[in-house]
Order: C-alpha cells, then structure tokens, then sequence
C-alpha cells in the first residue's frame, strides 16, 4: 500500500524540552492508523507535527522531515498543508456564533468557494458522509450548543471532511463522548475507513482494535512500534508493546 | 475536641449574628449606593425648577437660549469621537489580543492601560498646547485643501473647534475602549481558533471565526462605555471647542458641550442663571443614564443572542438543499461533484489569497495600533519635556507655588516655586474619600455578588453602572449644591471636595469588587460551605481572599483616579496656594491646579508648574496602572496576559 | 444560612474556621501584606497632615484680641484682571503679618456669586455690582476701589510690522462682526499694510469684569452693541461673527490670541506682556491713539475722578473709568472694587478673630499695597476715594458690634 505520509527522523521540541525523539514512520494511504501509547508520550504531538500546528505555539520547533505524497511538508505554505490534513479535536469544538451550516461551510468559503448551490452541495456531501445529515436537515441554521455532544463532534468532522482533506488526523475524538455517542462516531470512522487517509490518536486500546487498520506504538516520544494491528496487539514484537497491550501499565 | 451541647449552641447562635448583622453591613452599604444615585438626580430635579418654572419647554426651543446648541454639541462631539475611536480601539485590541508577537502583547497592554488612566486635565493640556495649534496650521488647512473647503469642512480653520474636541475626545477613549475590548476577546475559549487553523485559515481567518462574534457582547460593552466617558469629558473639551454656543455648519465650527458651558459659567452663576445651568445638567445626567441603560440592555441581549447562534450570522437560506439520492447532480467518478475538481486545483490560489487578506488585515491593525500609540507617545514626550526639569527639582514638591512674575525682559527670572500643597491636598483629599469610599464600595460588591438576589442584583448593578457613567462634573455640581443649601460656608472646602470624590470613587470600587468576587467559582465556595464555614465566613475568607489582589488592584486604580480628577473638584475642593490647614477650608490639589494655571496664570514659571505637576500625575499613573498589571498577571493562568 | 448541626463535631468544628487555609483554595503567600501596607500608607498621611495643623477651624472665637492673631487664612475670590497685583499684596502682607491670603482668580462674576453663597470673606471684581447682584447679597455691602489698571487690546497679525490703531466703532464693528477682514477700508483708513485675512474675535467665555469694561466702552459707542448685548460680564448673548472664539481667563485668552493668528483678544496689561501680545492703540476723545500704558491710565482715573462717587455703601452700579476726555487718557481704564458684607458675620467670616484678620488685610491693601501697584503696572484710585474706602473699614461689624481694631 502506497505511504501516504512518510515521516523520517522527527524531532519535536517545545522551548528546550524535547518530546519526540527521531520518529520515522510511514502511514499508509486510504487505512487508519492508531497511534496508542501511555500519557504524555508524545502521540498528540506528533498529531500536531502532521498538519504543522505544532509550530504554532511560541518556542516550539522540529527537525526532521514529513513527506506528504512525497511533497515536504516544511517546504509548503503551512495553511496550504492545513487544507490537505484535516484535523478533529478532542472536545468538539464547533464556531459557537455560526450556524450548523455555516460551520461546515467555513472551510468551503476559505477555499473561495462562493455560489450557493456549490456550498449547498459541498455541506450536504459533508454531513452525509458524517452521518449526521438525517439529525440536522431541518434545522441548518440552528446555533451548534442546540446539538448534544456526540452530534456536536460529527459536526466537526464534517466540517473537516467538507474541504475533503488526503489526511485526516483525530486527537481521541471520543474521549470526551458518552458510549452511544462513541458508538456513531466509531460506526463512521468505519465508513471513512476506505475512503480516507485516518490517524487517530486514542487512548482506548479496544477502540483501536475496531477502528485502525494499522498502529503505532508510542512511549516517552520514542516509535516503539508500528506494525498492521493485529499484529501489535496478537504478537507484538517488542516487550514494552506487549506489556501495554495487555494493559500492565497504562 | 469540643465542648458540644449548650456551650455549641451559643457559639452558633453568636456566629449567627455576626453572619446577620455582616449580611445587614453590606445590604446597608448598597442602600447608600441605591440613596446617593437618588439623592443626586432628585437634586439635580429640584434645584432645576426655577429654570422648569420660567423656561418650560422653551428650555429646548428658544433660540435666545443655549440649551440647544450644547445638547447638539454634547451628542455630536460624542458621536464624531466615537466614530473615529471605534476602529482604532477594535484594531488595537484586535493587534493586542491575537495578532501581536508575544514578547509585544504585555508593553501594548500596559500602554494602552497607562492611556487610559492618564487623567484628562492632562490629555486637556496637551491638547490645548499640542493639537489645537497643530490642527490650526496643518492639520485642518490640509484637511480643507483635500476637500475643497466644502460642506463640513468649509469655514475658517481656527484649531478650537468641533473636530479638534472630538478628535481629544477619540485619543482620550481609545484606551477604555481597547482596553476592554481586549479583555473580551481574551475572554473567549481559544479551541475554536484551532479549529479554524486546521481547515486551512490564516491567523486572521482563526480570529474572524472564532474569536471576534463571541466577543461581540463585551465589545459592544466597551464601546458604551466609551461613549458613556465622552459624553462626560469636560476639561479637554472645554479648552478646545472654541466655547461659541451655536450649532455647527462645519466641522470647523466652534461649539460648546453641557460639561463645557457648566465649568466655563457654573462658578459665577446664581439665582435663576444657576437653576438653568443645573437643567443643562439634569439633561447630561438623563443622557448618561439613558445611554448607560441602552448598554447593559444590548451587552445582555447579544449574550443571550450568542448563545442561540449569533446576531451577524442570521443568513437567511433559500430553502433547505435538496438531498439528491438519484445522483442527478454531475458526479465525478470518485463521486465527488464537478466543481471540486476546480477547486481542488485552485487550493494554491485560495491560500495566497487569505495570505494577502491576512496581511492587509495585519497593516490595518498595526496602522491602527500606531495611531493609538502616537498621541500617548506625543503626549508623554511633551510632558516630559516641558516637565522634566521641574520634576526632578526636589524643592519642586516641597515649595508653595511662586508669586505671581513679571517677565519683562530677559534678566527677570521667575523663580520655579513648586506644588507642594497641591500635593499634600491631593494626597488628603483621596485619603479621606477611602475612609467612605472604600468600606461603601466593598461591601456593596460584597452584597451584590453574594448575598442578592439575581433581580435585585441586576438592579442594583444598573444603578452601580449609572453612578461609574455619571459625570464627574456632575458629582461636584451635585455636591456642592447640597452643601449650600444644607451648610454653605463648607461648600467649598476640604470636605466637599473629598465627599465628591468618595462619590467618583465608590461605584468602581463596587463594580470591581463584585466582578472580582464573581471569577472565584461556585465549586471553591460549596466546598467552603461544605467544611461547615457560616456564610459570611466564606465570604470574608475564602471568596474575598482569593480575589484579593483583583480586588486591591482595582481600589489603587480607582485611588489613582480620584488623585487625578479635576472637574468633580472645581466648584468643591476649590483651589488654595498655602498647605493645609483646616478640613473646612479650600484645599489645594493637583488636578484644578493645572487647570487654573492653564486658564488664570499666565506667567511662564505657573505654565512649567503645571507641567511638571502633569508629569507627576503621569508617573504616579503609570506607576500603578503598571503595578496593577503585574499584580494581576501573578493570578492570571500563564499564556495569557 | 444553614442551621447548626446536632451532632458534635469529631476533628472539624463546624462553627469554628478551619486554622489552617482551606483544603480547597490556595492562600497565597504575602498577599497580605498589601492590605496592611495600604491601610499604613493611609494612617499616616492622615497623621503627617494632622501634624501641627488644626483639623476644624471652627473656634469660634467671641472674644477680641488686643494683637493680631497670626496663621488666619482669608477667602477671596473674583477677577483675574488684578491677578498680578494681587499677588504681589498677598505676598507682602503674608510676610508682615503671617497670615495668609487664598484669592481664587475664577472671574469676577464667580467672585461676587462666591460671596452671595457665603464662600468667601472678600470678593474682587472690575464690574460695580449692579442691583439684583446686591439683592442676592447676605447683607448690605462695602464697595471698595482699591486698585486700577487699562485693558488692553491685542492682536496677532502675522506680516504686520506696525502698531495697530483701532477707533471704539471699529473696535465694535470687529466684535459685532460688520468689520470681517483686517484690510477693510474702515481699518485701512488708520493702519497700512494689513492683509486680506479674516479677523478672528476673542472674547471671555466666563462672567469676566473685563468683558464689562470692554462692553461699557462699546455700548457708549455704539447703538447696536448697546441694543443686543449691553455692558454686562455675561459671555451670552454675544454676537454671532463669522469667526470667534471664547476663553475662560485672561491668560486663556491671551494664549489664545498668541496661538491664533489674525486673532484680537482684550485682556489686563501683565498678562499681555507676559504673552508678548501687541496692544494696539485705541482712539480716545481728544483724538490720539493711545496705547495702554501706566502714565495715559493715571490720566484717565484722575481725569474722571469728578465724576460724582457714591459711599462706600451706596450703589456703584452708575461709576465709570471708561472713555475719560483727558488728551493723553487711555479709553479703556477701570478701577477694581473689593467687596465685603458691612456685617462680616452673615457671610463666610465666621469669628471674630477672622473678621479682625480680614479687616488688617484691607488696611494694608489700602495703605501698603497701594506703593506696590506700580512695580506690577497698576495705578492707584483717586487719593479721596482710597480715604473713603479707610473711613468705611471703620463701619465694618462682626455680629452686629464694631470689629476692635488689632
């Protein structure tokens, strides 16, 4: 399978901290991978490193190199990278004073997109393909605190598929999510599965068996392994896999 | 261990009263709050009678009179400052709050507070001093030549004028207004921002989506209360606005507010000229009310709006986009409609085009931030200047100010003198006001975040509201009038000006305390109430001490204002060229001394006094605007500033 | 509040505050001391002002003192057109007696409101108080000239290197707003080489003696002034001109006038000179320009000096110093009167020991201060005048009883 994103040598500081140590990795194109790994090691950062919005906070730097179809990420304009990676935070975080339409229509408008009926579509398509089309259709100019939780973090996927991004990075999408709302979220992770490019970072090491195709094991900022999933959770390689998968640590 | 039983009992029931009687202290306080704000408009009302009584509705429609022309005066100046401020202030913030690079937030912060408490017989003198003849030789003539000397800019250019008032009126409440508005699109969560950035938006694009809709109700907050401050600036617009009571042609034409014709003619008027200039200030009152009413009405509905999707994005939709499950629309084979594709290649081109919004959007914001900073920068340079060597002479705050000088030629050297009773005076006068003010305000925060209820809490929060927007002019003329008719050989004297000022002083302090007290969340105060805290000991300890420094902070800001108000001190402090001697005596002070020296004294040596007294007005400000800022920034969570 | 609970407490005594800061809020360190340091800060400046100082002036002391107390501060305020002698006299006789003078120069009609609402011991103003003004008084009235002084008319014409000469009707012209340019052909007729700009007018935009002191010369000359604005200190109505401004204060106007160029402004003579405005000479009866100086002032109070001059309680509201006929007089002198109440009691002077005070400093006002007036360029009035004046301090009461000299 053709990588969609291949990483080599990354480092990532914030100030003088260092918390990715040479991660080299390369993600296969139209699968989901699952990044796990315990707290703070580093998972969330290397999300961040994979649109460059880890450079937006003050003092933060990296070195090494990310090939987006074999294009350099660090050479691109950064905004143009962010239009091809998508990303879904953990808490949904939809635009509070724009309307479920227009939320999904920002990032249409941002790519000039300006005749109502191609923005119409272009919404449609989102929040069909995000599975919450039948919830809101009748009410698309409803403020996005009218929606629960879970339909609330659908929104935001849509709004991310809407530019139909190459690469879509989620930072455990459902943690802040009740089980039913997991439950929609994971049903249309699985319907995305063919189609996108997914990386998701979880914490939920179950949820990465339903979801990804392939996962990556990530300790204290180091790739400790990457491999299809079934292989990292039935015989992992490494020691350290094998004790967090059959959660010895966690 | 602990003695239970009846020796419990007794501790209870006296903690009780305590608990009672602290609860009555503050509901006390907030009545005297709720009589004051009464009290003044009732005199206001009585005292206009007379004038009631002869002119009826005349008051507004006789041409003989010139209640008219300051009213279209007042409104206009108003208007003109806001229209030239809001931009400035919104860039500002805009540039301060999101835009900015880090290491420049905090002194852009810190400046724009400094603007905002220099005190305005200041912004007066430089004005009077710097713009004014600036205006008259460059600035209007040029302003005439681009536009032909037509319409609102025809007439003679003379530098006092309609434009000039309203242009110090817009310096003057840029920083209240940016400062503000700041602090409101902080206030706003930052997760959407990244939200914005991850579907491939600039940082101004992060800022337009995200950030400055939900800040929309505490921007619109800032900018009333922008407005509340112009309509009742008095000193700098008095000195610039050419004091010709006629409505305007031009832009050019001289003018006159209610605050400027009640300083320039309040102090030699009586009888019935007196009851008239009291309607005048009868009608600012019902201005600043009506507008300090508009405010808090419209801050409340855009929050409630907000919640329900938005004021600006009410889009109306032609009808709800039909899904198409046949696929009638043309489809790509990757099942993607037709246009994508031309979008898709056109991503490149999209980008470029947000990055040249973005930074068209940058050079608007930092324009906007120089124009902000150029007049404060302006400003303090001629302060310091003119200044400079008067402060920095010792005898100069421990000498009485000189004899009057006749500089006749070029031997004749007047001898510098100093402001030293004007110090002591001032230093008096904020010391007594605290002694009422503080307590007052306190407790009235105290009761209006704890222990009212929510309507009664809204109430009086308007009111508290009112009486922060009333003039300070006002608050002296209210004064004093009721001194003379209840003891007028104290009308002016030390008393009068500190109660005038303890007025000025009590609503900040009580507006502060409560915002204060209500950051300090439900959960903190629960948990003390859970330990088996009585009420007024959560109160006391636990709230109180946790928002200690806001607290502080805003009484040392609201001291600092009072040390520099001038127009609430005019008619009640008066004005004294000797040390203190008795309470019931004029005092002298810093602010009415500049002012005098700008309007009575013409002799060289009383011009630098005042300026160096400027320039320590400055520095004290500056000193605590900057000490409040590092105060506060010790509480705040790091990242934001 | 809660009820108390029935139960005793075990380790929390529910009606005792825990001693140490709460589980669930941090106490900061230090913060505390803030508070303390404020509260400090303001208990002694409150007692460094207490120091040495008395906090209620109020003694009210009945009993007359065979010397002159000393450390007595007397209230005075009303035109700023005697500002410069003023001072000159407070500091002279603060030295001499070690009481002290506190005269607020807010303008003379704020001076006379001042001692209607009992805020003052004395007032001072250019304008004779006209009847309602002594209606509104406490009590009857002293009217005393004690010094006197020309105003003067200044003018800022860039590119104008002569020395303006003004008739009174053009002077009214100007401020009425007929005369709008500097080279109209009324001007021209007495000055050369003005240019073609507009004539800006500067008047007082407080109730000021000197704007009476204009406005009595104008209404004299001109029926129209006299018909639609009269000889008052008011700064309403003022006639509407193409170009005006309006100053509170002599010196505002001065600067003004400085600051404006084809601007005319009339003001006291120290504050000219300090501005370093021009004065322009002013047509006077016998047909001179005459330029305000001390010498063409003297003329001009002693040339009308025989006009008929009311008690020191009578109605001053007829008495005028301008348009005197002398040959070398200067039209536009004053005099400026002090005021008091006959019965010092019923104003602001509220005992004895101050109504002695406040009669020293009219003494020395009307014996020493008058050598002084020249050194700042004021003259004295008539010599019979300042007796008459001396004769009514006798008059002066405190309750209704002669004040015993100290």
């Amino acid at each position: 399978m053709a990588s969609k994103l291949a990483v080599s040598n990354l480092d990532a500081w914030y100030g003088a901290q260092q918390v990715l140590y040479a991660i080299s990795l390369e993600l296969p194109d139209r699968a989901t991978t699952a990044i796990i790994g315990p707290s703070g090691c580093g998972k969330s950062t290397f999300l961040r490193c994979l649109n460059r919005l880890h450079e937006e906070v003050p003092g933060a730097r990296t070195a090494g190199e990310i090939r987006l179809d074999g294009d350099d990420l660090a050479r691109l304009d950064p905004v143009l990278v962010r239009c091809r990676v998508g990303m879904v935070f953990q808490k949904p975080t939809p635009f509070p004073n724009l309307s479920i339409f227009e939320n999904v229509a920002a990032g249409l408008r941002l790519l000039g997109v300006r005749r109502a009926e191609e923005l119409d579509e272009g919404v449609v398509d989102a929040l069909r393909d995000a599975a919450l089309w039948e919830e809101v259709e009748d009410k698309l100019d409803a403020p996005p605190s009218s929606l629960s939780g879970g339909q609330q973090q659908r929104l935001c996927i849509a709004r991310a598929l809407a530019v139909r991004p190459e690469v879509l990075l989620l930072d455990e999408p459902c943690s802040a999510l009740d089980p039913i709302a997991t439950a929609k979220v994971e049903a249309l992770l699985a319907k995305l599965r063919d189609e996108y490019t997914l990386v998701i970072v979880t914490h939920n090491l179950a949820q990465a068996t339903r979801v990804a195709d392939h996962t990556a094991f990530f300790y204290l900022g180091k790739l400790v392994e990457f491999g299809s999933t079934e292989q990292v959770f039935k015989a992992p390689a490494e020691k350290l896999t094998e004790n967090y998968v059959n959660g010895r640590f966690g | 261990m602990t003695a239970g039983g009846p020796a419990l009992g007794r501790r209870v029931a006296r903690l009780r009263r305590l608990g009672g009687a602290f609860r009555a202290g503050t509901l006390a306080a907030a009545a005297i709050v709720v009589a004051l704000v009464v009290a003044l408009a009732g005199l206001l009302l009585l005292e206009s009678i007379p004038s009631i009584d002869r002119w009826g509705l005349g008051f507004f429609t006789d041409p003989a009179f010139s209640a008219v022309p300051v009213i279209v005066g007042t409104l206009l100046t108003s208007a003109l400052a806001l229209l030239i401020a809001v931009p400035i202030s919104l860039g500002v913030a805009i540039f301060a709050a999101e835009l900015a690079p880090r290491w420049l937030r905090t002194p852009l912060a810190w400046m724009v507070d400094l603007g905002a408490a220099i005190p305005s017989v200041v912004y007066g003198f430089w004005a009077l001093v710097v713009v004014s003849p600036w205006m008259a030789r460059t600035g209007e003539p040029a302003l005439a030549h681009l536009t032909g000397g037509t319409g609102p800019f025809s007439g003679l250019p003379l530098g006092e004028d309609y434009l000039t008032a309203s242009l110090i009126l817009a310096i003057m409440i840029v920083p209240t207004i940016s400062a503000l508005s700041r602090e409101a699109l902080l206030g706003v969560p930052r997760a959407p921002r990244e939200a914005a950035l991850c579907l491939g938006g600039t940082r101004w694009d992060a800022t337009r989506l995200s950030v400055l809709r939900p800040a929309a109700p505490g921007i619109l907050g800032a900018i009333m209360l922008g407005l509340g401050r112009a309509i009742g600036e008095t000193i700098a617009v008095a000195l610039v606005i050419g004091n010709i009571y006629q409505l305007p042609t031009s832009l050019f034409s001289q003018g006159g507010t209610i605050p400027s014709i009640l300083v320039n003619e309040f102090g030699g008027a009586f009888g019935l000229q007196q009851s008239e200039l009291i309607e005048l200030g009868l009608v600012l009152f019902a201005m600043s009310f009506a507008i300090n009413l508009l405010a808090r009405l419209l801050i409340r509905r855009a929050q409630r709006e907000t919640g329900r999707g938005g004021w600006f994005s009410r889009r109306r939709r032609r009808g709800v986009p039909a899904p198409d499950p046949v696929g009638t629309n043309l489809r790509d084979p990757l099942d993607r409609p037709l246009w994508w594709s031309r979008v898709e290649a056109g991503r490149p081109r999209a980008v470029r085009r947000r990055r040249v919004v973005y930074l068209i959007a940058l050079v608007l914001v930092v324009g906007a931030t120089a124009a902000a900073v150029y007049p404060l920068a302006s400003l303090i340079g001629t302060a310091v200047q003119q200044g400079g060597a008067a402060v920095v002479t010792p005898s100069f705050y421990t000498s009485t100010p000189p004899p009057y000088c006749l500089e006749t030629n070029a031997s004749t050297h007047c001898p510098l003198g100093g402001i030293g009773p004007a110090l002591q005076g001032t230093l008096i006068l904020i010391a007594l006001a605290s002694v009422v003010a503080v307590p007052v305000g306190l407790l009235t925060g105290i009761y209006l975040s704890e222990y009212a209820r929510r309507r009664t809490s809204q109430l009086l929060g308007v009111l508290v509201d009112v009486m922060v927007g009333v003039p300070s002019l006002l608050l002296g003329v209210f004064v004093f009038v009721l001194f003379l008719r209840v003891d007028p050989l104290d009308a002016r004297s030390a008393l009068s000006g500190a109660a005038a000022l303890s007025l000025l002083m009590i609503p900040i302090i009580a507006r502060a305390t409560e915002a204060a007290l209500r950051t300090v969340s439900v959960e903190v105060r629960e948990a003390a109430l859970a330990l088996g805290f009585p009420r007024h000991r959560v109160t006391l300890r636990v709230v109180l001490g946790n928002s200690k420094s806001a607290i502080l902070t805003a009484n040392f800001l609201a001291l600092g204002r009072a040390g520099g108000e001038t127009a609430a001190l005019v008619f009640t402090a008066g004005t004294s060229s000797y040390w203190f001697t008795s309470l019931r005596s004029p005092i002298a002070s810093l602010g009415p001394l500049i002012y005098d020296n700008l309007t009575i004294a013409s002799a060289p040596n009383w011009t630098i006094d005042a300026w160096g007294a400027a320039l320590v007005l400055l520095l004290i400000m500056a000193a605590v605007s900057l000490a409040a800022r590092l105060v506060l920034r010790a509480d705040r969570t790091p990242g934001s500033v | 509040m809660s009820g108390a609970p029935a139960e005793p407490a075990d380790e929390i005594d529910p009606t005792k505050a825990p001693s140490s800061a709460t589980p669930v809020v941090r106490r900061k360190r230090g913060r505390g001391i803030w508070v303390v340091v404020g509260v400090v800060v303001i208990v002694l400046i409150l007692v460094g002002v207490g120091f040495g100082t008395s906090w209620y002036g109020l003694e009210k002391k009945t009993t007359a003192s065979t010397t002159c107390a000393s450390g007595v501060t007397i209230q005075g305020a009303g035109a700023s057109f005697l500002n410069a002698v003023m001072s000159v006299w407070t500091s002279g006789y603060s030295t001499a007696t070690g009481n002290t003078i506190d005269y607020t120069a807010s303008g003379a009609g704020a001076g006379i409101t001042a001692l209607a609402e009992k805020q003052v011991d004395f007032a001072a103003t250019d304008e004779p108080l006209n009847a309602s003004d002594v209606s509104a008084m406490p009590g009857p009235i002293l009217t005393l000239p004690v010094t006197g002084g020309p105003v003067a008319i200044v003018y800022n014409i860039p590119g104008f290197s002569g020395v303006l000469n003004l008739t009174v009707p053009e002077l009214a012209g100007i401020y009425l707003g007929t005369i709008s340019n500097w080279n109209s052909t009324v001007l021209a007729a007495n000055n050369h080489g003005l240019p073609s700009d507009p004539i800006v007018s500067v008047h007082r935009s407080d109730q000021a003696g000197t704007t009476y002191v204009l406005t009595n010369l104008l209404s004299i000359y001109n029926a129209t002034w006299e018909k639609t604005v009269g000889t008052t200190v008011l700064p309403t109505p003022w006639p509407t001109t193409p170009h005006q401004l309006a100053e509170k204060g002599n010196s505002a106007l001065g600067k003004t006038v400085a600051a404006t160029s084809y601007s005319i402004g009339y003001l006291d003579l120290p504050d000219a000179i300090n501005d370093k405005l021009a004065t322009a000479g002013v047509l006077n009866t016998a047909g001179h320009y005459v330029q305000p100086t001390l010498a063409a002032t003297n003329g001009a109070i002693a040339n009308l000096s025989g006009q008929p001059i009311p008690p020191a309680t009578g109605s001053w509201a007829n008495v005028s110093w301008v348009n005197s006929p002398g040959s070398f007089d200067y039209p536009l002198a004053t005099l400026s009167y002090f005021v008091v109440l006959v019965d010092t009691s019923l104003g602001y002077t509220s005992s004895l020991q101050h109504a002695q005070i406040l009669v020293q400093w009219l003494n020395y006002v009307l014996t020493t201060g008058q050598g002084d007036s020249a050194s700042v360029d004021y003259v004295n009035p008539p010599a019979n005048i300042v007796t008459q004046d001396l004769n009514a301090l006798g008059t002066m009461e405190y309750q209704g009883s002669a004040i015993a000299a100290c």
